[in-house]
């Protein structure tokens, strides 16, 4: 049938529209935890622009200081900046399910939260280098010029991985998906807080509270559905969310910890050059924490994750780097997976 | 129905079975931080005291096991689960948490009444939501703009059920925003308040006497306190001291003699500082008068709002008359906030 063929004149009403379609609309709501959250974000919804950036003076930094902590907001970009379009796929698709209004509503806030994260990447990228992105950017110090080499790196990496999940997120069902958006919530949650707490520079302490706090809602959407949905999963879902869970640690790795080497394609000087770049960041009260505590820190974040899934009955993947035990995940294809951001 | 208690004032609120502690406290009035409310960003985290609560599934990384360990819990997800459950939350004199503020909220000019030359008193009424607030908060009132920018105002009522506010705006000649509510604007049209705002609280279960000191639309917050003292039942005596120019500057003089002959423990004095005072009042500034008035302010909550000038001056006075430090509240204006 032509697209352009007219029904009216034959039918008396419509056929069906062919799913998945955002049509036909409809407002049921079921899971009225997430009106809470929802009206909590309404509440809490804040403004970049509107942080304490007069008190930021970046002359006060060396330029090597000043390229170290925008290469981290660079790597921080790689998953925080990419939110908005990645929330803004899974939005859509709760439309094409004919979600819940609340739960419609509950990813556009994440996805308008998300887009602040990301308006906060750029401000502080632009203002420390003062331009408006790390790559077309001419580096000022040898430490720069090497950073700069990895940001094009983690770039590239994230371009494959942006590609793997627009074409996961039709394949998936929401619950499975959930999985990777609770385990991307839980890194966010982690890092801002450790963040929060360390940092001396007043502009980005209050971004990081503020992220935090938007990170703890959005943990909280996914865990009410979660409870909403887990109870329901078939073996087939749950076998695919713990394969996910061992990708995500993958992912993650890159700004939680260090980027495995087998799994990112970067080259063999990048994991010296980012530690580097971290330690100037960190003699200008930038405070990105040491190996170890980075490692702690991930486990712990992994840990909670178990929690989770323990609750749902769901294998939970080894994790050898930081010590936890569990089921062995070895074929990790970009192919069976979605990207975590 | 289930008992909490929040300590360390020893409050007792009523708990249905099945409700959170966190939606208790709320509709009691008392706002307990929060963002989630479902266990995963730990706003909400308080101590339980005493005894036993289904805490329900929250994260780890929002409620640690060593906060577990030491009685910690999450109250947007906490239901009592014995017939008493005790915890940690807010002051030895039970000062409220404070609501959280509402922008943008649409409200009605019910009336315009001008009370003396400069001070003009406002009312308004809720065309959504009523705001919450605590007596001797403040709103934001103004339209944002910069010939008529956002301005503290004092809410002059207590919290009323249908959300009526009145304000005295005082017309500063210089200001932006006092001549604009003044001249332009107009019973039943509509206005955005911003509110609440502000920590010049009352607690209303203190136990002490207590002692007001205002002067020109100080008397707002004043007001509010009062009415809220007076109505929910405080027993030991409330004394106003209202300093005016002249007689006509007496605010609100037929609500404070209504006030006094309702209730036995209220004490309404005016002193006049511009003109004699011949009807038997009392004459000059509150630094001369007070002494004889009061000579002994020990252990009296003391609430002072007005120009700086004029807050500073009480403040010596009463401290001079050994009142201490921790009991006195002041809520200063400043000519620009009430332009």
């Amino acid at each position: 049938m032509s697209s352009r063929e007219k029904l009216a004149g034959t039918m008396e009403l419509p056929p069906p529209t062919e799913q998945p379609n955002v049509y036909p609309l409809s407002w049921v709501n079921e899971t009225m935890k997430l009106q809470e959250i929802w009206d909590a974000s309404q509440r809490e919804y804040w403004d970049p622009a509107k942080l304490p950036w007069d008190t930021f003076d970046v002359s006060k930094y060396t330029w090597e200081q000043r390229e170290s902590i925008a290469y981290w907001w660079t790597i921080l970009s790689v998953f925080d900046a990419s939110a908005p379009p990645v929330f803004a796929s899974a939005l859509i698709k709760t439309y094409e399910l004919h979600e819940e209004d609340l739960v419609r509503r509950c990813f556009f806030s994440v996805t308008r939260d998300e887009q602040n994260h990301e308006q906060m990447c750029g401000m502080a990228i632009t203002k420390l280098l003062e331009h408006p992105d790390p790559i077309t950017y001419t580096p000022k110090t040898d430490i720069g010029r090497r950073l700069q080499k990895n940001a094009k790196w983690l770039y590239y990496n994230g371009g494959r991985y942006w590609d793997g999940y627009k074409h996961a997120v039709p394949k998936y069902s929401l619950a499975v998906l959930f999985s990777s958006f609770l385990m991307g919530e839980i890194a966010a949650a982690t890092i801002f807080h450790q963040m929060s707490a360390g940092c001396s520079e007043l502009v980005f302490k209050e971004g990081f509270k503020k992220i935090g706090m938007d990170e703890g809602r959005h943990m909280a959407i996914i865990l009410t559905l979660m409870e909403r949905d887990y109870p329901k999963l078939n073996d087939e879902d749950k076998a695919t969310i713990t394969k996910q869970i061992r990708a995500g640690y993958l992912f993650l790795s890159a700004v939680l910890f260090e980027p495995p080497l087998d799994f990112w394609d970067i080259p063999s000087d990048f994991i010296d050059n980012q530690r580097e770049g971290e330690a100037f960041a960190r003699e200008a009260g930038f405070h990105i924490p040491e190996y170890e505590a980075k490692k702690e820190n991930w486990k712990n974040a992994m840990l909670n994750l178990k929690g989770v899934l323990d609750k749902y009955d769901t294998e939970f993947p080894a994790i050898p780097e930081v010590g936890i035990t569990g089921k062995e995940v070895n074929d990790i294809d970009m192919e069976d997976i979605i990207p975590v951001f | 129905m289930k008992k909490i208690i929040i300590q360390p004032s020893g409050k007792s609120i009523d708990c249905p079975d099945g409700e959170s502690v966190l939606s208790v406290l709320e509709k009691q009035g008392y706002a307990l931080p929060n963002n989630c409310r479902a266990g995963a960003c730990g706003e909400c985290k308080i101590k339980v005291l005493s005894g036993t609560f289904d805490q329900g599934f929250v994260m780890d990384m929002a409620l640690s096991q060593a906060d577990r360990a030491a009685g910690y819990g999450l109250m947007c997800m906490a239901k009592p689960t014995s017939d008493v459950l005790e915890i940690e939350f807010g002051t030895q004199d039970a000062q409220p948490k404070l609501f959280p503020p509402v922008e943008n909220s649409w409200h009605i000019i019910t009336d315009k009444i001008q009370r003396t030359d400069k001070i003009m008193e406002l009312k308004l009424l809720p065309l959504g939501k009523a705001i919450k607030f605590w007596p001797g908060q403040y709103a934001m009132i103004g339209e944002g703009t910069d010939e008529h920018p956002l301005r503290p105002y004092s809410i002059a009522n207590a919290p009323k059920q249908n959300g009526e506010l009145s304000f005295f705006i005082t017309k500063e000649a210089e200001g932006k925003t006092s001549p604009w509510i003044h001249h332009d604007t107009n019973i039943g049209d509509n206005i955005k308040v911003n509110a609440p705002y502000g920590t010049f609280l009352g607690d209303p279960s203190v136990d002490t006497p207590i002692l007001c000191l205002a002067s020109g639309s100080g008397l707002a917050p004043i007001l509010s306190l009062l009415n809220a003292y007076l109505s929910r039942g405080h027993k030991n005596p409330v004394t106003l001291l209202f300093s005016a120019k002249t007689k006509k500057d007496l605010l609100h003089f037929g609500e404070m003699k209504y006030l006094e002959s309702k209730y036995v423990n209220f004490k309404y004095k005016y002193t006049l500082t511009q003109e004699s005072n011949k009807d038997g009042g009392l004459e000059g500034r509150i630094d001369a008068i007070l002494p004889d008035l009061l000579p002994n302010l020990a252990n009296y909550s003391i609430y002072i709002a007005g120009s700086v000038p004029f807050v500073e001056s009480c403040k010596k006075t009463v401290e001079a008359l050994g009142a201490e430090e921790d009991l006195i509240h002041m809520e200063e204006y400043f000519a620009q906030q009430v332009g």
